[in-house]
């Protein structure tokens, strides 16, 4: 579904590469948790992938579809949730999601019936008529998780999308993206709570410096270490079993 | 937890050390504070401003001159300096009451401030003495500009330029407590209000018309009548005005129980509303009483073209913004002034804006049509929503770019957000106008298709300019539009190119007795072929290529 072949991208020529040689395969079905420091690419890379930043080298397919020479075909495809959900704060709940379900062309009876059905399980319906910016920010994510869903995506590409989110709404979050990928769908997502992740993502990579650490599935990458351990072993050097040793011994 | 005084003063320094670089980050336009304020920068901005308030200075010393030297020889000089100090007082609480409002009572980091080891009388003062600073620069032009041209043509002692000093100081205060007053009710009145934007643009409305009033208003008539009845306009100042006219007898007469009257009607008041404000600071900053809350109901919803869509968006933004709707829509305003007013008063107000901007004292009915056609072009160029209609979607680009929408598509919709209201209010204009005015067919056809050839113009030249040269790194919609110079380039262009028809009438074509429709019409026509260019433009794959280069 997701498809990122050695992408590199560099802010300014010749200066320093923020993502370098990344190369990814997200399949149908599956949960992709990116991992990294801040810094470290993620958002790069994601807003790469929604055809939002260009790249500098390297080929992003979407269904086999180039970003880069068919762009719009891939975004009718996909959804992009961003970190800070800046939506339109002049706009009513209600007319933001009717927006987005003019620009994704979706006909009139679909929009109300996901309407009624992802904005009754966010628990934002009561608050539609009211101006996003009267939103606090979990609502604000909510709202955008439903915006995303109007066109029934194949491809859902989420920056942190647990940030704000209270434990309800994030609960409901993690249902719906495993039945979303259990439909066929993909999702590419990049977080700092390495639990979700865990207990979440078929698969996950880990990037470091614009650089690939490790990918693959879950199992694999984190054998019989917690993710957190392998995690800052990987990104900070972080032996923690032998600090625990270590402190153990002085502690002997 | 008690702070010692000490820290308190050094907290006040850095309080009002940061609002004042965030003032002058204000005037010079930097980009949203990113870039610190260097000496260099900051002393090039005090220079710019002194030259400014020279030439303001200058323009009110001609003004001054006549005044000061009648009411000194009618023996009421006092009244001279009254008079300088009702226009002090009236510009610098017109200028600064919105001020007032946005940075004491709705400022974005009281709560951030608040949550520092700040006292609150501490952010209060840092606030309210940056407004007295406004406050006092205007005060000290006008004041002082009455001062120097007294002591010019009269001579100046030490105790009266000390006494003219003091009096600067205390008058600034006066419109401070004005300003800080009318920006806490304005903030209480618009808390549960659901349609702010409208409220504020009717009241910046009003407010504008006052200003307008006292900087174009019949000066010299004003002044004439003043000077005629000047025993009359005394007895109002020793009445309702009588805090200016016990400022003018401490100036002009070196009086000084009516300096320390003029003095404590100043100080008085002022220390009041400080009391009041410290006392109930941290109440009104941290009281949310958002809008009452409305009640949701699924209604049938109607699927309508991206291109629609995208322009209804900007719509709603331009209603939501009264910031957005006054700068960019000011001259639709204008337009409708004119074309209503011409309906009501008849001819009266077109011959007074003609006299008044282009000095034609007997305007001939047989161009007075085309004049208006100008006119109505001229406001075109004061309608700039599609010159900052890609810079306000800033922090909401991602939406755009995320979205499977065209280069095209979001063009289109852009240039359509600033024509529906512009054409609609145009038309509406001429309409009015037609129907006021006695003309023939060819003056009807240059007053509906002039304005309208202007209104495709600006917004065509705005949406290029805005394309190819505007930011998108403001940090809200205000400052897209005030702080943008991609807006001011279309509006001089079309000011430009709608005056330039009548120029060229009234230097060369009309000596030579060809009419005034010949250049008129062509121009019309001129406007009509460069807007149907910039619309192919916007078209064109060198467009899209640019699209697609915003926000990486």
């Amino acid at each position: 579904m997701l498809q990122i072949i050695h992408y590199t991208k560099q802010y300014t020529p010749g200066g320093k590469k923020a993502v370098d040689d990344l190369s990814l395969h997200i399949r149908p079905g599956e949960i992709y948790g990116f991992l990294g420091h801040n810094g470290a690419g993620k958002t790069t890379t994601i807003k790469a992938c929604c055809g939002i930043l260009n790249f500098t080298e390297g080929e992003i397919l979407v269904d086999g579809m180039s970003v880069k020479k068919q762009p719009l075909e891939c975004k009718k495809i996909m959804a992009y949730i961003p970190d800070n959900p800046d939506l339109y704060e002049f706009m009513s709940g209600i007319q933001y999601l009717n927006f987005m379900g003019d620009v994704y062309k979706v006909p009139a009876d679909i929009r109300e019936k996901h309407i009624a059905e992802y904005a009754g399980d966010m628990g934002i319906t009561e608050a539609l008529a009211d101006k996003v910016g009267s939103y606090s920010h979990g609502m604000k994510q909510k709202l955008a998780i439903v915006g995303a869903l109007m066109h029934e995506p194949k491809l859902l590409i989420m920056d942190e999308p647990f940030v704000g989110l209270d434990p309800k709404a994030a609960f409901i979050l993690k249902k719906f993206m495993r039945k979303f990928c259990d439909n066929g769908g993909a999702i590419f997502f990049s977080t700092h709570v390495l639990e979700v992740a865990e207990k979440l993502c078929d698969k996950i990579a880990i990037i470091r410096g614009g650089i690939l650490l490790a990918d693959g599935d879950i199992e694999t990458v984190k054998g019989n270490e917690s993710l957190e351990e392998v995690f800052l072993e990987l990104v900070d050097d972080i032996k923690v079993d032998e600090d625990q040793d270590r402190e153990g011994g002085k502690n002997a | 937890m008690k702070i010692r005084t000490g820290k308190v003063e050094r907290m006040l320094k850095i309080l009002l050390k940061t609002r004042m670089l965030a003032l002058l980050d204000r005037f010079s336009g930097s980009k949203d504070g990113k870039k610190a304020i260097s000496a260099g920068r900051v002393a090039g901005l005090l220079l710019c401003g002194l030259v400014l308030a020279g030439l303001v200075g200058w323009v009110l010393s001609l003004v001054c001159r006549p005044i000061c030297a009648g009411f000194s020889q009618n023996g009421v000089l006092w009244l001279y300096y009254a008079l300088a100090g009702g226009v002090a007082f009236l510009l610098s609480f017109l200028m600064t009451m919105f001020y007032a409002q946005g940075s004491i009572f709705e400022a974005k980091d009281n709560e951030m401030l608040l949550s520092l080891p700040i006292p609150p009388r501490a952010i209060l003062v840092s606030r309210i003495g940056t407004l007295y600073l406004l406050n006092l620069i205007i005060t000290a032009i006008v004041v002082g500009t009455a001062g120097i041209v007294h002591a010019i043509m009269f001579g100046a002692s030490f105790i009266g330029v000390v006494i003219v000093i003091l009096c600067i100081l205390l008058l600034a205060m006066i419109a401070t407590t004005l300003s800080c007053l009318l920006g806490w009710l304005v903030s209480l009145a618009t808390r549960r209000m659901r349609r702010k934007a409208l409220f504020s643009v009717v009241l910046s409305l009003v407010f504008l018309a006052a200003f307008y009033f006292v900087m174009w208003g019949d000066i010299q008539g004003t002044l004439n009548s003043m000077m005629a009845n000047s025993a009359g306009i005394a007895d109002i100042f020793r009445g309702p005005l009588y805090p200016f006219y016990a400022m003018g007898r401490a100036i002009a007469d070196h009086d000084f129980v009516m300096l320390l009257i003029f003095a404590a009607v100043c100080i008085v008041p002022f220390a009041l509303v400080f009391i009041a404000l410290t006392a109930s600071f941290v109440r009104i900053v941290t009281t949310k009483v958002g809008a009452k809350r409305l009640e949701y109901k699924a209604k049938a919803v109607k699927q309508t073209s991206v291109i629609w869509a995208l322009a209804k968006k900007d719509l709603i933004r331009l209603g939501n913004s009264s910031t957005y709707m006054l700068n960019a829509g000011l001259g639709l305003l204008f337009s409708l002034i004119l074309g209503v007013g011409t309906l009501f008063a008849g001819n009266a107000i077109i011959d007074f804006l003609l006299e008044r901007f282009a000095n034609l004292s007997n305007t001939n009915t047989e161009i007075a049509p085309y004049l208006v056609a100008v006119l109505l072009s001229f406001f075109a160029g004061y309608c700039s929503i599609a010159s900052a209609a890609i810079s306000v979607e800033n922090k909401n680009l991602w939406i755009l770019k995320s979205t499977p929408v065209t280069a095209n598509e979001v063009l289109k919709s852009k240039l359509l957000s600033h024509l529906v209201p512009a054409v609609l209010v145009s038309l509406v204009s001429s309409l009015l106008i037609v129907i006021a005015m006695p003309m023939n067919g060819l003056e009807i056809l240059a007053v509906f298709l002039m304005p309208l050839a202007a209104h495709l113009f600006c917004a065509h030249v705005g949406l290029i300019i805005n394309l190819y040269f505007g930011r998108t790194d403001f940090p809200d919609d205000a400052k897209a539009v005030k702080g943008s110079v991609t807006s001011l380039i279309p509006t001089f262009l079309t000011f430009g190119l709608a005056v330039l028809p009548s120029i060229l009438y009234f230097t060369v074509l009309g000596k030579q007795g060809i009419p005034i429709s010949t250049p008129i019409l062509a121009m019309t026509g001129l406007l009509l072929v460069l807007d149907l260019a910039m619309f192919l433009f916007l078209g064109s794959k060198a467009a899209q290529k640019r699209w697609e280069c915003v926000g990486q």
